[in-house]
């Protein structure tokens, strides 16, 4: 009989300390990493302190591992944080939909991130770049509160050195240092002043949910279409898998119908979230 | 299966309930507890107390209860064992739930693997709860720790002859005299109850013997009493119209200024099955389990951020709305509410859940005028 909330062992690769509160890890299981797609999510723990829900940040083409990124914030999370490398982390996934990557084809793509919520557009952004050449020109904007909560530092040289590729990153006034070399100012606010059209484009967003809904207001004056604007939807989620009930966004369930979903469809749903 | 028909006598329903308990099934009833009655095991049928309209809490628990392992670990070095317990556990599932707090004795987790769990003297809308979460534990992800509670949990039912204020089954699409959830619905009359055979797990029981068979006399469906012409006082689908369109309204901050969120309501509810996940234990050995939960509680969607997306108790108590008769009804054309007024009953500001269905309803109709 299947035990659905039964986790598998999957094994540390790899900790990278992307500031000081947050990190990302490189899982293996058997050696390799698992089938998901880039959007979806899994259920991450350390075995005897709880689970926590996180979406993959990893591209899906890399098949040596894959990885997620976290907030030492509460319970959980402080237990995954004491794990070291060659521990085991408790996995259950991959959960929900996923980017519809076959609609982004031959499009030109602006992926927009805040804060953590870059985690799951640096796993659509480098599954991208993994097929650079089936899209057009790619724009990355990634914001933070400050230069010291900028996390993927390694990945964002990574992500400039492709061709027709802009990569933007900013701090939120005050949040910059002296010798600061970026953007200053919120991502809406940045967004706008970047040379991006909606004309056969796709935009990616995830971030806070107040960012969120400016972000996606932007986009709409920026000529997007609704259909073309895709976010992913992090809501408070226990068990990953329509049980648990309180992932909902009115008749919604972000894990199952979720986490992926268009801006046009995100305005058929009550300011619930 | 075709529906059968019986009628068994005051006596002989006393001994077809001592036969189930002698043949080492777990007989569960309504029962006295310090003045207030729990659906807890009985040894006895004078143990049950079936003049009561409606026991404290409903039997949801044995179907899920307050905390159930999912698995259990054990850690030495960077070694992690895992238990599962469904692998390791045949026909029951969970084995150590005890009636009502807890309060169980070492002979249940003890209980043999063919035992059937019997629940004798539900209330119609106790049993209509069992169908309606199945369904939340079935779609997509299967639920085995629900669902082999479920299988092996069979129902007797009494009807209701007299609902109270509080009761709104009729409203909630069921009714005193509802068979739906049940294997066998009692009717009190005739030398002592007429009896409505729904499911083969209820012919099961009346045939577990040949003595047990021999108590119940088959009847012609016509013979057994009809069902009373029970009257809606108002249309649920006019409460869920009402909850389609007016996410906004100004009614659920109002209403609800007074609830103090206790969640009293989630916990005495038949159908409310939302769970939280935690781990217990040390970091050498512990379990994973789930506890019930409660969307009337703030951290209930609480993000790390410190977003809520429900910041007051009317956010909380219109999802609770929301759940039962809008979001559930689009997934499983059910509501996710038996009418059974637990909810109100116990809260302690009196928020009436019968009185809120019905002034939706009225302002969804007057809205349509």
């Amino acid at each position: 009989m299947e035990n659905i909330y039964l986790p598998k062992l999957a094994v540390i690769k790899e900790i990278i300390q992307e500031t000081p509160d947050t990190k990302t890890v490189r899982l293996t299981v058997d050696g390799a990493s698992i089938d998901y797609l880039p959007g979806q999510f899994g259920e991450f723990s350390c075995i005897g302190e709880g689970e926590s829900t996180f979406g993959f940040a990893s591209s899906s083409l890399r098949k040596e591992f894959f990885e997620f990124s976290f907030r030492t914030s509460g319970r959980a999370t402080s237990g995954i944080n004491s794990l070291n490398v060659g521990d085991s982390i408790g996995f259950r996934g991959p959960y929900g939909n996923f980017f519809d990557t076959g609609k982004m084809k031959g499009k030109d793509i602006i992926f927009i991130g805040g804060g953590i919520g870059m985690a799951p557009v640096k796993s659509i952004l480098e599954y991208c770049l993994d097929e650079r050449n089936d899209y057009g020109k790619i724009t990355v904007l990634y914001g933070a509160k400050t230069v010291m909560d900028l996390m993927y530092k390694n990945a964002i040289e990574e992500w400039k050195a492709f061709a027709n590729t802009d990569v933007v990153i900013t701090v939120d006034p005050g949040g910059e240092t002296p010798d600061w070399k970026g953007r200053v100012g919120f991502v809406p606010t940045i967004l706008e002043e970047l040379p991006v059209k909606g004309d056969n484009a796709v935009a990616v967003v995830c971030g806070p949910p107040i960012m969120i809904k400016f972000v996606l207001k932007s986009l709409e004056k920026m000529g997007f279409n609704k259909e073309d604007i895709i976010t992913t939807l992090e809501n408070r989620m226990k068990c990953g898998i329509g049980k648990c009930g309180r992932c909902n966004i009115g008749s919604v369930y972000v894990c199952k119908e979720g986490p992926v979903f268009t801006a046009k469809e995100i305005e058929s749903m009550p300011n619930d979230f | 299966m075709e529906e059968k028909y019986y009628e068994i006598s005051s006596d002989n329903i006393e001994k077809f309930v001592n036969n189930l308990v002698a043949q080492n099934n777990e007989v569960i009833a309504p029962k006295d507890k310090d003045g207030d009655t729990f659906y807890d095991k009985i040894n006895d049928f004078k143990d049950a107390d079936l003049n009561i309209l409606l026991s404290k809490l409903s039997f949801k628990e044995y179907l899920l209860p307050k905390t159930e392992t999912l698995f259990e670990y054990s850690i030495s070095g960077s070694n992690i064992n895992i238990l599962d317990p469904l692998e390791n556990t045949v026909g029951n599932g969970e084995t150590d739930v005890s009636a009502n707090g807890g309060i169980g004795s070492g002979s249940e987790s003890s209980r043999k693997k063919s035992v059937k769990r019997i629940i004798f003297g539900s209330r119609p809308c106790d049993a209509g709860a069992g169908p309606i979460m199945e369904k939340v534990f079935n779609w997509d992800y299967k639920d085995e720790f629900f669902n082999e509670k479920f299988k092996n949990l069979y129902i007797i039912s009494i009807a209701c002859v007299q609902p109270d204020n509080y009761c709104f089954c009729t409203e909630a699409q069921l009714s005193p005299e509802s068979s739906y959830g049940s294997d066998i619905l009692l009717k009190k009359g005739g030398s002592g109850y007429y009896a409505k055979v729904i499911t083969e797990k209820g012919l099961e029981l009346i045939n577990s013997s040949s003595e047990n068979a021999g108590l119940f006399k088959e009847i012609p469906k016509e013979t057994f009493p009809a069902d009373k012409d029970w009257k809606a006082a108002f249309d649920i689908k006019k409460t869920q119209g009402f909850l389609d369109k007016n996410f906004t309204s100004g009614y659920f901050q109002e209403k609800f200024l007074s609830c103090i969120g206790c969640g009293i309501c989630t916990y005495t509810c038949p159908t409310c099955h939302c769970f939280d996940i935690q781990d217990e234990g040390t970091n050498e050995k512990g379990k994973r389990i789930r506890n019930w939960d409660s969307c009337q509680f703030g951290i209930f969607t609480l993000h790390t951020s410190g977003h809520n997306p429900r910041v007051t108790q009317g956010d909380r108590y219109r999802q609770r709305l929301m759940h039962k008769f809008k979001i559930y009804n689009e997934k499983f054309n059910k509501y996710l509410c038996v009418g059974c007024g637990r909810c109100s009953r116990n809260c302690p500001e009196d928020i009436d859940l019968k009185e809120i269905t019905s002034e939706l309803s009225l302002m969804e109709s007057s809205a349509g005028d």
